[in-house]
């Protein structure tokens, strides 16, 4: 046992042999140090619309250099990205992108925010930690787009540095959390109500799986939860499961549900309300909670138009969001 | 207080069981480094592709 390390991170607690790396097989012992293999070595750069996230009421319409490693701390049955998340840095292609050279990128681009996405960011939290540094010296901002399954000290310690979370809140029961991504529910509750004390903007998004987290009841639940805990006005996205990886045994969300999903979040009393994955009218645009007026259409990832001024509704609604 | 034979070993046994088992987790607990201070490695394990014209394109991955 002499020169384990613990990785004290995420909820999992990894105590980690020499030479072995963590569950997100990122995070490994080298000579009883703890190291971040794939700090500097991003597997993905892209740029990608900022509703790609979603994030719908951040910049709308900007362009948002998104980048990942590999690995993931959960290993979640539908994800979408797997080939990245639970790849192994040995076996994976990878550039030579420091976080200098990541934030002269963006510039280049001109993009108005780094993203950090596809994969779990927490498993690659030091990367994200020093890009996000010098992205802010550059006028760029950060958004997290995360499980929030994390610690609340190195969550709280990043969240400075960061202009929005978007989170995943997979399911609102701890059986499901266990059976899915294999983890719990609770931490990410609790990473959620760090990240409103810090004032961060939050999204919040829901994948709909048929059978296992789709029914009326859970729906509500976590409705309710969020209303109660994040505010009404906090943006919510549903959004449309397809058979994939080790789930491919259940159909396509229908769109009947993921409709019933946003009626029922409307009727709890929560203000944005989005279906994603699939097209939809109503459901991808923005409405003043106050006047029905469309203030966002979108279509996709494109924004049609925008007619909010100064982050308000021109009957003089204040819409929540970071608008410039 | 007396003690017979049987309690004495009993005790002793348990004792130096308690005294082993404390001793292992102490040298333990020393060897056991918390992650306050995580370092880089500068070479990557797998392979360095170059960085090229396909960045400024909407990425196949969902997120």
């Amino acid at each position: 046992m002499s020169n384990s390390v613990q990785c004290n991170l995420c909820p999992r607690y990894c105590v980690i042999m020499p030479g072995q790396s963590g569950e997100c097989r990122v995070r490994m012992n080298i000579d009883g140090k703890l190291i971040s293999v794939v700090y500097g070595f991003p597997c993905s750069i892209n740029v990608d619309p900022i509703e790609k996230k979603p994030c719908f009421h951040f910049l709308p319409g900007s362009k948002s250099l998104s980048m990942a490693t590999v690995g993931c701390n959960l290993h979640c049955l539908n994800c979408q990205n797997w080939e990245i998340s639970q790849a192994n840095p040995e076996d994976s292609d990878a550039y030579s992108c420091p976080p200098e050279k990541l934030v002269e990128t963006a510039a280049k681009y001109k993009c108005e925010t780094i993203s950090y996405t596809y994969t779990d960011p927490v498993v690659y939290y030091e990367f994200v930690l020093d890009t996000a540094k010098l992205a802010r010296e550059r006028k760029i901002r950060n958004v997290l787009v995360t499980a929030g399954y994390i610690n609340t000290p190195p969550w709280k310690k990043l969240l400075k540095h960061v202009d929005v979370a978007r989170i995943d809140l997979k399911g609102i029961t701890d059986e499901f959390y266990r059976k899915v991504p294999r983890a719990t529910l609770q931490p990410v509750l609790d990473a959620l109500m760090t990240a409103k004390d810090s004032g961060v903007h939050i999204e919040i998004i829901n994948l709909l799986i048929p059978t296992l987290n789709d029914g009326t009841d859970d729906i509500r639940k976590l409705v309710k939860w969020i209303v109660k805990n994040m505010g009404a006005d906090t943006p919510l996205h549903f959004s449309r499961f397809f058979p994939i990886y080790k789930m491919k045994n259940l159909p396509p969300t229908p769109l009947e549900t993921l409709d019933l999903a946003r009626k029922i979040a409307m009727e709890e009393g929560m203000n944005y309300v989005y279906i994603g994955n699939i097209a939809s009218n109503e459901g991808q645009n923005t409405y003043c909670p106050a006047c029905r007026k469309l203030l966002i259409e979108r279509n996709g990832f494109s924004v049609l138009q925008n007619n909010l001024k100064d982050g308000k509704c021109p009957c003089g609604k204040e819409i929540k969001g970071v608008w410039k | 207080m007396e003690m017979n034979r049987r309690s004495f070993v009993k005790l002793f046994f348990l004792g130096t069981t308690a005294l082993a088992v404390g001793g292992i987790l102490f040298r333990q607990s020393k060897h056991l480094i918390k992650s306050d201070a995580v370092g880089h490695r500068k070479k990557y394990m797998g392979r360095i592709k170059p960085m090229a014209g396909e960045i400024c394109t909407e990425s196949k991955w969902n997120g």
